[in-house]
């Protein structure tokens, strides 16, 4: 029997430049079989492909990337078959037909080569860990938990700062139904605490990821909090003996208030313990901690925070360790819901945003909180005065070729909501939008803006140019409105800027602990814009929320259950098979060690001498295939047969 | 072009003349009314939606400065077209009554007001000059012209003194 070769046209995608008439003929003049099809990954076509088989010894597929469809065709195709990419790799790179069809049949010519030299991969089982690491305490995160927990696996929530809930618990009501946020985020925290199997590690950093899918170790920081978490009682006496010098800004009220060296995070703060802040603390009792200050009595002195405390939960004599404490769990999947930041004012030199009426759509969101800095009462930050006029200046910093080119998506909508609040609770405050275009597309949410314009809310199409701060405090607001073709200005006690929604770097290095892409606009990638939105290019390491991108609560909740679903039936089956690509083989090696070195998943180990690969950890990646002196490393479909795939091409 | 000033606003506009227009605040701007407007068609000056946003913008000079009102021609396409649900014919009507409220309609409405109260009709019919011509005579009688004279009595034209 002989080779054959099936051609996919894949619609024209293929055919419209590769001309698979004569690229038949001259295969069929090499003294292959060839067929040809319209869609190779048809049921229709399925059936030939059996038919095909049963023909030949093995054949090639000459199509489109092995990526998209080399599972599908493994799934039934019992003989040795290679996967020719005619598609991203041919058709669609080059414009020239003639040279398109060339190619074409040069590396048809290659994959047959390859063909003889392709092996069946052993396969092993692992068993896996039935426990979930959730990186992130939001609402994507804590809903993901929840779910996760309800299908019986252990979940550990590693959160960085001191309290879950993120931005939630900083926001008075949410789009589109103008709920309250506290109520949404809080009934959900309730049930993350009370659930048995969900730990909670707080104001914990991960260090370190290792192991591989199924059976993964992360390294966690808990940080130093200088305050006994298990006798804390969250009565904040600490905090009201705490002097008022030793103040930073809050990270809850975004910079609008100060906190004090010992806080609780938040009023509504899971688990609401104190931390002690040593980089605020003044040491007004003089007493640096890890020391005693004894009295004349001979009775130990105590600083203020400590005699404040009734239940002795801080003791600055103790000699704490500033690096806080280091452990490690394992988990079978990990889930990162890191959620996102916004964009601070003072990137914007463009707009006087060191002025304290000039603030961000998070800030204005503490504003009008009940929890925030004027108890919700809508007050100018710097006069504590009621405003006039308000001014939102949208995309700031999105949409723009100088910070972001991507759109935040949530700024249209949340604008339109604190516009909404405001001019609800006070109708005669003049409320200005001023937006590129409004986008608010989502169930409920056009409805939701048309409701805005009723309530007289002055939308304004185009963008601000200046804000210049006059004499008497308030800021004169240069625009332009393209409805009637003028330029307009006006004046307003508050300018509220739309400031991008973005990752930070240092998620993005937590990402990069575990080997994930970050895509173009600076969030964490996904494996496949529109069938794999949750899933990564790691098995196993998932995504849900702000971390993949900006999104609303209505569109995290959905992606972080989706995301839950997905690692129950990745972690499911309790063992995972896996294709054994790589090996070494014992007779030939001789102990250099070069392999182990140059693995950049660190995949090669070597107990007494002999290095093995770990197939679970192993990426095939062939770097040790390559640096193998001896030529011990072995690889199923990689190895030789590129080798002579590339002989192919050059013949 | 000039720069429209939004803190010299009239924050009751709106309501006033939505009280006898209809619903605006609803219009996005779109401009679907101007696409078809026949005036607007033919190369007159008639930026509906613009008048539309000076009224949300509560810019009451602007909006008692603009001429365009008056050329409305009633055809009523506009209505058919507004995926809003806004009435431009009927806020045209509503401004030409808020202009008049403030004596801010072009003059030449008073001449043809007055012309209808003497005459029952728009211009004064020349009947020596339609006599010359072999016309008939056009000519209410008294009859039908005090109908017409008490029912403009009665509106708020009287009030404003025009007639
Ligand atoms: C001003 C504003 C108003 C908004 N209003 C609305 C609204 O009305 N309705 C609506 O639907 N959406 C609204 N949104 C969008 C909403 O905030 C998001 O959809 C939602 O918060 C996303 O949830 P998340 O869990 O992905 O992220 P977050 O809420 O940001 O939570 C992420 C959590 O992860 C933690 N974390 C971050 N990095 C790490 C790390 N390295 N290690 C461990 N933990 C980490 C954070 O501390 C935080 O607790 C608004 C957004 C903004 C900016
Ligand atoms: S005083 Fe003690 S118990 Fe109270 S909040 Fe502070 S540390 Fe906790
Ligand atoms: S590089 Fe080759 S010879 Fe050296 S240790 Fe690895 S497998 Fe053995
Ligand atoms: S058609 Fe309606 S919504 Fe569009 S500009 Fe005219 S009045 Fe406004």
């Amino acid at each position: 029997m002989k080779k054959g070769i099936f051609i996919c046209h894949c619609g024209t995608n293929i055919s419209e430049r590769v001309n698979v008439e004569r690229l038949k003929s001259i295969l069929e003049s090499d003294g292959y079989l060839v067929r040809d099809h319209l869609f190779l990954c048809s049921q229709d076509a399925k059936q030939l492909i059996l038919n095909f088989q049963d023909e030949v010894d093995g054949f090639v597929i000459a199509a489109c990337s092995p990526e998209n469809h080399e599972t599908y065709f493994s799934s039934f195709i019992r003989k040795p078959f290679v996967i020719v990419n005619l598609r991203e790799q041919c058709s669609w790179p080059h414009r020239d037909g003639e040279h398109a069809t060339k190619k074409a049949r040069d590396l048809i010519r290659a994959g047959i080569n390859k063909l003889s030299y392709i092996k069946k991969p052993k396969t092993v089982k692992t068993k896996m860990e039935e426990s979930v690491a959730v990186i992130g305490g939001g609402i994507a995160g804590i809903t993901a938990s929840i779910e996760l927990a309800k299908l019986g696996y252990r979940v550990h929530i590693i959160e960085k700062s001191p309290s879950i809930g993120g931005k939630l618990l900083k926001f008075d009501k949410i789009y589109p139904l103008n709920d309250c946020a506290s109520c949404v985020i809080s009934s959900l925290i309730s049930e993350v605490s009370a659930a048995k199997n969900i730990q909670i590690h707080v104001y914990t950093e991960v260090e370190e990821v290792s192991g591989y899918p199924g059976n993964f170790r992360i390294r966690l920081r808990k940080k130093q909090t200088y305050v006994d978490w298990e006798k804390c009682t969250g009565c904040g006496k600490c905090i009201d003996a705490c002097p008022d010098r030793a103040k930073v800004p809050s990270e809850f009220d975004d910079g609008l208030t100060f906190r004090k060296a010992m806080y609780i995070y938040s009023p509504f703060a899971y688990p609401k313990k104190a931390v002690h802040d040593p980089e605020a603390c003044v040491n007004c009792g003089k007493k640096k901690i890890g020391t005693r200050r004894l009295l004349r009595s001979g009775k130990e002195y105590l600083t203020p925070c400590e005699k404040a405390c009734p239940t002795g939960a801080i003791d600055r004599s103790k000699n704490w360790d500033p690096e806080g404490e280091v452990f490690e769990i394992r988990a079978g999947s990990i889930l990162l819901a890191m959620g996102y930041e916004v964009m601070s004012k003072d990137s914007f030199p463009e707009f006087p945003s060191h002025l304290p009426n000039v603030v961000t759509g998070i800030q204005m969101e503490r504003i009008l909180s009940p929890t925030g800095p004027t108890g919700g009462e809508l007050l100018v930050p710097e006069t504590l005065r009621k405003p006039e006029a308000i001014s939102f200046i949208s995309c700031v910093g999105s949409r723009d070729e100088r910070y972001h080119t991507y759109c935040s998506k949530v700024c249209c909508m949340y604008m339109l909501k604190q516009a909404r609040l405001i001019k609800e609770r006070n109708p005669e405050i003049d409320v200005f939008i001023h937006y590129i275009d409004i986008r608010a597309p989502g169930r409920d949410l056009e409805e939701y803006y048309t409701l805005a314009r009723k309530l007289g809310i002055k939308i304004l199409r185009g963008r601000v140019g200046n804000v210049e701060p006059l004499n008497n405090g308030k800021l004169r607001i240069l625009g332009f409105d393209s409805d009637t073709g003028d330029p307009v200005e006006y004046t307003a006690d508050m300018v509220v800027l739309a400031t991008a929604v973005e990752l930070r770097e240092s998620e993005r290095d937590v990402a990069r602990k575990m080997r994930l892409d970050i895509d173009s606009s600076g969030f964490v990638k996904e494996k496949h814009p529109k069938l794999q939105t949750f899933e990564t290019s790691i098995d196993g390491i998932y995504l849900a929320g702000c971390v993949q991108g900006p999104k609303d609560v209505t569109e995290t909740v959905l992606q972080a259950k989706s995301a839950a679903l997905s690692v129950s039936s990745f972690l499911g089956k309790g063992e995972r098979e896996i294709d054994v690509e790589t090996i070494i083989d014992a007779e030939r090696c001789t102990g250099c060690g070069m392999c182990i070195i140059s693995c950049p998943f660190k995949a090669i180990t070597a107990e007494n001498d002999i290095p093995e690969i770990n197939p679970i950890s192993c990426r095939n990646c062939g770097i040790c295939y390559s640096v193998c002196p001896v030529k011990a490393v072995d690889m199923a479909t990689h190895g030789k047969a590129i080798e002579k795939e590339l002989e192919g091409l050059k013949a | 072009m000039r720069t429209l000033n939004l803190d010299m606003k009239n924050p009751g506009l709106k309501e006033e003349i939505e009280k006898d227009g209809g619903y605006i605040t609803g219009c996005i701007q779109c401009g679907a009314c101007m696409s078809i407007c026949p005036v607007a068609i033919s190369g007159f000056e008639f930026p509906n939606k613009r008048l539309f946003k000076l009224i949300i913008l509560e810019l009451e000079k602007e909006v008692l400065e603009h001429r365009s009102p008056w050329i409305c021609i009633s055809c009523q396409r506009c209505v058919h077209v507004c995926p809003r649900n806004v009435n431009p014919h009927s806020i045209y009507f509503a401004l030409r009554r808020y202009q008049s409220k403030q004596f801010k309609h072009p003059r030449i409405f008073e001449d043809i007001v007055r012309s209808i109260y003497q005459y029952g009709y728009v211009i004064e019919p020349e009947n020596s000059k339609r006599r010359e011509l072999n016309l008939p005579e056009i000519k209410l009688d008294e009859e039908e012209l005090d109908e017409i004279r008490m029912l403009m009595e009665d509106s708020r034209l009287r009030i404003l003194g025009i007639i």
